[in-house]
């Protein structure tokens, strides 16, 4: 669990994830995986295995969150979104810039009192927003620069058996890979198996694109999906409750999928089918067009997907380690 | 000095629900020498006696602040609120908020941006919050309809500034608090109100339990002095000192009052600023229209986003307001002396 937290508060904006990369990079290390790192930021962990089979096991590392863009001549400073930001989660939202030093800072929004009645139900750009450090501009010009990376400075917080938080989209993923590390660093592998935490998934998969790793025969992506809740709740969504979903659709491969199932039912694991119809939803179409092998995708449903307090149910995180490890299992091997 | 006010600032008082900023007070002022005594509806009358015993100053500060009400809990476990005070609808997804006795953590929700569309805005009534509850038995025994809400954020000091929820009007009664700690000639009764940000109704009843001869309201009040694209002036600045207000939408000061608060601050040379907006109105219209009738103004500590989950004023603001008012309260007494 403190863990997840950890990595839950490191942060790693798309293009800026060098923070967690040796977070990610010592724990691959301390369970004895073979490490290899991407130019582009993607951290490769192997463990070598008997028999001729490879998976590989996608997450990919990246949060969305702003940058700063302009410094204006009062202090307030303007920002860029990186990722899919909604602008209706910005108001009064309180954020933390990483330049030289960390400055935190506020969304500016404008009292009650003194708004016009026409702009009361009007939603800025995200360059309309002021972001107030409470620094002059003289004051910042030693701690932050255009271009520094700012995150939503939001805790997580544990609710039973759920937590919020900023970017559990994909670091719920990435806790799966690390809890498999530990796993791995004592099964004797039939099957070799290869972790990849990958970079720059919220600006248009771009780190899976970046192929170093060796040949492998099933690519699994694990990402977050969207949970159902009062105003989103079509047949794209999916309970919270419900567990872990497994993804159909072109990018999967409907003979793993059935294997995925088999395992999930013997172990008591709870599923749901999720269907993807659109090819360029996650990391997994890099991979089922990057190579002859097949491709699944197994996600966990969250509420309030790209807001500063996203939800995810943690037994669903546990139950998709454990179908992946009951998956590698089966190929034979000891513990 | 200043932790107090962060104290105040964390504190639980969503209107109607005061009785935790109640209590923080009690307790900070419990050595001075003050009488205290709590209305109905929960006003804090703290009473404090001078050698001058036929003239009186009433002080009030508000120790309410905007939040929720639940409202309702849903089949999924989550909970539909009302709002309490003014509250602008757009802050409100994505926030986390304190909820009822047990103080329970929540979320307020918001559909993700993939599947309802940016052009859509949340009205009040879809808003739900996310407790860990997913089954309406679950939600029930962490919270019930009725339980009070506000706003989870925790203050803190950083660069001369505070930062923290409620400084309208926490900040006030924290003055008032500093205030009421020195030892005056003129009597003071200084009224911590509730109820003020859903129509000023604490200060309603408590003035029926408290006389006084003059009058003074201490506010938080808006300062929105960092955009020059303006809907209307930015009211009040941060860093020019306290804020006397001459008309708003509600009450007229007093001028013979506000003269003597610009006399006091120019002898001390303390720094002031008018507010330069009538929008708005605070307890200085019932100071001023209540039975007898005192003569009675308003005085503010500029705070930037009032009414949202952070906001921030300067150290120096509040320490100029305590000086001013401190001044205030001696050119009064020596001019009731010299009747």
């Amino acid at each position: 669990m403190n863990l997840l937290i950890d990595i839950l508060k490191t942060p790693s904006v798309s293009g800026y994830e060098s923070g967690l990369k040796n977070v990610i990079l010592d724990k691959f290390k301390e369970y004895g995986l073979i490490t290899a790192v991407s130019p582009l930021g993607n951290i490769s962990g192997k463990r070598m295995g008997t028999f001729p089979y490879t998976i590989l096991i996608d997450a990919h590392y990246d949060q969305i969150g702003l940058i700063v863009k302009k410094i204006e001549e009062n202090g307030m400073i303007r920002a860029q979104n990186v990722g899919g930001v909604d602008p209706r989660v910005l108001f009064n939202l309180p954020l933390k810039i990483f330049g030289n030093e960390i400055v935190k800072a506020v969304v500016a929004t404008k009292p009650p009192h003194l708004q016009k009645t026409k702009n009361k139900n009007k939603i800025p750009k995200i360059s309309e927003f002021l972001i107030d450090t409470g620094l002059s501009k003289k004051e910042l010009s030693s701690k932050i620069r255009i271009g520094d990376p700012i995150f939503f400075d939001v805790e997580p917080e544990i609710m039973g058996n759920y937590i919020s938080s900023p970017a559990i989209d994909n670091k719920g993923g990435l806790w799966v890979l690390l809890k498999l590390a530990q796993f791995l660093k004592s099964y004797k592998a039939v099957p070799s198996v290869i972790l990849r935490a990958t970079v720059q998934e919220e600006v248009g998969c771009r780190g899976a694109a970046n192929r170093v790793d060796d040949l492998y025969d099933l690519a699994v992506v694990i990402d977050a999906t969207f949970a159902t809740q009062h105003l989103a709740d079509d047949d794209h969504t999916f309970p919270i409750v419900g567990g872990l979903t497994i993804m159909y659709g072109p990018n999967y491969s409907k003979k793993i999928n059935e294997k995925f199932e088999n395992v999930a039912s013997n172990n008591h694991i709870k599923f749901q089918r999720e269907v993807e119809e659109s090819v360029y939803g996650t990391n997994a179409y890099r991979y089922s067009v990057s190579g002859n092998h097949a491709t699944c995708g197994i996600s966990y449903p969250i509420f309030n997907m790209h807001t500063p307090n996203e939800v995810v149910a943690i037994p669903t995180l546990l139950s998709i380690v454990e179908l992946l490890t009951n998956f590698i299992k089966k190929f034979g091997g000891n513990k | 000095m200043m932790n107090f006010a962060v104290k105040l600032s964390n504190g639980f008082g969503p209107s109607g629900c005061e009785t935790e900023i109640r209590e923080l007070i009690k307790q900070e002022l419990k050595e001075y020498n003050i009488k205290f005594k709590t209305t109905f509806l929960g006003s804090l009358i703290a009473t404090k006696e001078g050698k001058i015993k036929d003239q009186r100053v009433i002080i009030t500060a508000h120790t309410d602040e905007v939040g929720f009400i639940i409202s309702k809990i849903n089949n999924d476990g989550t909970l539909s609120f009302r709002k309490l005070g003014g509250i602008d609808d757009r802050i409100l997804p994505s926030k986390k908020v304190v909820i009822g006795r047990k103080r329970t953590k929540g979320i307020i929700m918001f559909p993700q941006i993939h599947l309802f569309p940016p052009k859509d805005i949340v009205k009040l009534k879809d808003l739900r919050i996310f407790i860990g509850a997913t089954t309406m038995e679950q939600a029930a025994k962490k919270v019930t309809i009725g339980d009070y809400a506000t706003f989870a954020t925790k203050g803190e000091i950083r660069n001369g500034q505070l930062w923290g929820k409620a400084l309208d009007d926490r900040i006030g009664c924290f003055v008032l608090s500093e205030i009421l700690k020195k030892n005056w000639n003129i009597g003071i009764t200084g009224i911590f109100n509730s109820q003020e940000e859903v129509g000023c109704r604490g200060i309603k009843s408590a003035l029926h339990n408290a006389k006084g001869t003059y009058g003074l309201a201490i506010e938080g009040t808006t300062a929105y002095d960092i955009d020059d694209s303006l809907d209307i002036s930015p009211s009040t600045e941060l860093g020019l000192g306290p804020a006397i207000t001459i008309i708003d939408r509600m009450s007229i000061g007093n001028p013979n009052m506000i003269k003597l608060m610009e006399f006091a601050a120019k002898k001390k040379k303390i720094p002031f600023q008018y507010k330069r907006t009538a929008t708005g109105g605070t307890e200085t219209y019932f100071l001023l229209r209540n039975k007898q009738g005192l003569p009675a103004l308003c005085i503010s500590v500029p705070v930037r986003y009032i009414h949202s989950p952070l906001g921030m004023c300067l150290e120096t603001d509040v320490k100029n307001t305590i000086s001013i008012i401190e001044q205030w309260l001696l050119e009064l007494e020596k001019k009731v002396e010299e009747k």
